[in-house]
């Protein structure tokens, strides 16, 4: 998937993210739209560009949503970078995989989130962060459900048309090359 | 130079042989170094959050309102669902209120002429009984009506029945919970009524019309179109002054003894539905059976 279908992908998460899931019960968390495209980045791209783009999501989640900004810069950095690196050698890239590493992530997100703030700041947030774990795992879970065969549809289309496109371009340098030896 | 050159190559093979590690470090190190510093100026923006803020501020302002139409129209869709369900489910109700508003401007309507009704009879005279009208018999040969009130109300014969316009008729036949009412346009009816102005006396006959047939008017008389008709009372069958309509369609002719005349009367005879009961006026033969 080429960075510009990407880019389009984190201003449509970052358009999704504030506004309100009104199709979602209430009581629910908001989905971190921004991890699960990053885990869905890193399986694609690998754990170097996944961990700059956790790194840069977790840095825009930071600053646009949170306001204590750091936590989702390491969080979704280190899921970036362990789900690249899984999939560069352990793991495939189905689906039930990406719900299993959606799962793990949001849990290390909060574990993290709980740490720094314990470390940094010295106030323990722990069992409020913890506590709300598991709607944000529900959460998660229920939007990755939805998001990840639409973006593995649209990463098979987006090949699709890639190579049909670089295909042509060979076409017509070829026929360029043979007009230009017949001449 | 040399040294340095070496120094520089090795910590590029040393990065490079740890490349892994080096990013991991230094994302630990750029994050807890940015939380630290956001920690510290917790009632503050640090530099960094209030740059990115303002560079941020107008592309966050594009998404929000951007998200807002979003899901404006969204949440527009929803209600829009729920505004045909609802308007089915008022439509429903508003047939039902429909119908009950009928119902009870039937009934408005129905408690106007009660009160109209008793209106007039407390202003002419006490003993009246209201009744319904629950049956018709507007045939060629006869003008009659059927109330709800009978012999275990009082309702006796030759009883006079009016409404608040006037004099309606008597009662003819009477069973226990109904009674007969022979209207004054039956072709059986005679009253002796008056002009109410010129006071020519006149009998007002029944012609199972419309209208009513002034009999003995005579051709002398000032009576004029328009003028009221009121009973006499001779006879003792009605009482007197009870309203019975307007003189109408005078055709005098020298060498007869009587004028030819009409009578419109006043109560809306084909469309009654409430009337009164005369229950304390005796017609004579009645008194003399009492006193007998």
């Amino acid at each position: 998937m080429k960075l510009t279908q990407y880019l389009v992908l984190v201003f449509l998460c970052f358009l999704l993210q504030p506004a309100p899931f009104t199709i979602l019960p209430v009581s629910l968390a908001r989905p971190d739209i921004g991890l699960i495209l990053t885990l869905h980045c890193s399986l694609d791209w690998g754990r170097e560009r996944g961990l700059l783009f956790g790194a840069a999501m977790g840095f825009m989640r930071d600053l646009l949503l949170c306001g204590a900004v750091g936590q989702g810069t390491l969080a979704w950095g280190l899921a970036g970078f362990t789900a690249g690196a899984l999939r560069e050698g352990y793991i495939s890239g189905e689906f039930g995989v990406k719900l299993i590493l959606v799962s793990l992530a949001t849990a290390a997100d909060t574990l993290i989130q709980a740490l720094m703030t314990r470390m940094v700041m010295s106030v323990d947030v722990g069992p409020a962060v913890l506590g709300s774990l598991a709607d944000q795992l529900i959460s998660n879970l229920l939007f990755s459900a939805i998001a990840l065969p639409l973006l593995s549809v649209l990463d098979d289309f987006v090949g699709r048309k890639s190579a049909q496109l670089e295909r042509r371009r060979r076409m017509k340098s070829f026929v360029a090359g043979m007009g230009a030896t017949g001449r | 130079m040399a040294q340095l050159h070496f120094k520089d190559r090795g910590m590029t093979g040393f990065f490079d042989r740890h490349r892994n590690i080096s990013l991991l470090a230094a994302l630990c190190i750029f994050s807890f170094s940015i939380f630290a510093l956001s920690a510290r100026q917790k009632n503050h923006l640090t530099p960094l959050e209030r740059g990115a803020l303002a560079a941020l501020a107008p592309f966050q302002k594009v998404l929000n309102w951007g998200a807002d139409k979003v899901f404006d129209a969204w949440d527009g869709y929803i209600l829009l669902f729920k505004v045909r369900q609802e308007n089915e489910l008022l439509r429903q109700r508003l047939k039902q209120m429909t119908m009950e508003n009928h119902m009870l401007s039937e009934k408005l309507l129905e408690y106007g002429r009660m009160e109209q009704l008793f209106n007039a009879a407390h202003h002419q005279m006490g003993g009246l009984t209201l009744a319904r009208v629950i049956g018709r018999d507007s045939s060629g040969f006869a003008r009659l009506i059927t109330i709800d009130k009978g012999a275990s109300d009082g309702i006796k014969e030759k009883m006079p029945v009016l409404t608040h316009q006037g004099l309606v008729g008597r009662i003819i036949r009477v069973s226990r919970n109904a009674a007969k009412v022979m209207l004054i346009t039956d072709v059986r009816s005679a009253v002796d009524a008056l002009a109410q102005e010129s006071r020519d006396g006149m009998v007002a006959a029944g012609a199972n019309s419309q209208m009513l047939t002034a009999r003995y008017l005579r051709v002398d008389s000032g009576a004029k179109e328009g003028e009221m008709v009121v009973s006499s009372g001779l006879g003792g069958i009605y009482p007197k002054g009870l309203v019975i309509g307007l003189l109408a369609e005078i055709t005098r002719e020298k060498e007869d003894l009587f004028v030819t005349a009409r009578i419109t009367p006043l109560a809306s005879l084909d469309r009654l539905e409430e009337v009164m009961v005369m229950k304390e006026f005796l017609p004579l033969n009645l008194e003399r059976e009492n006193q007998e």
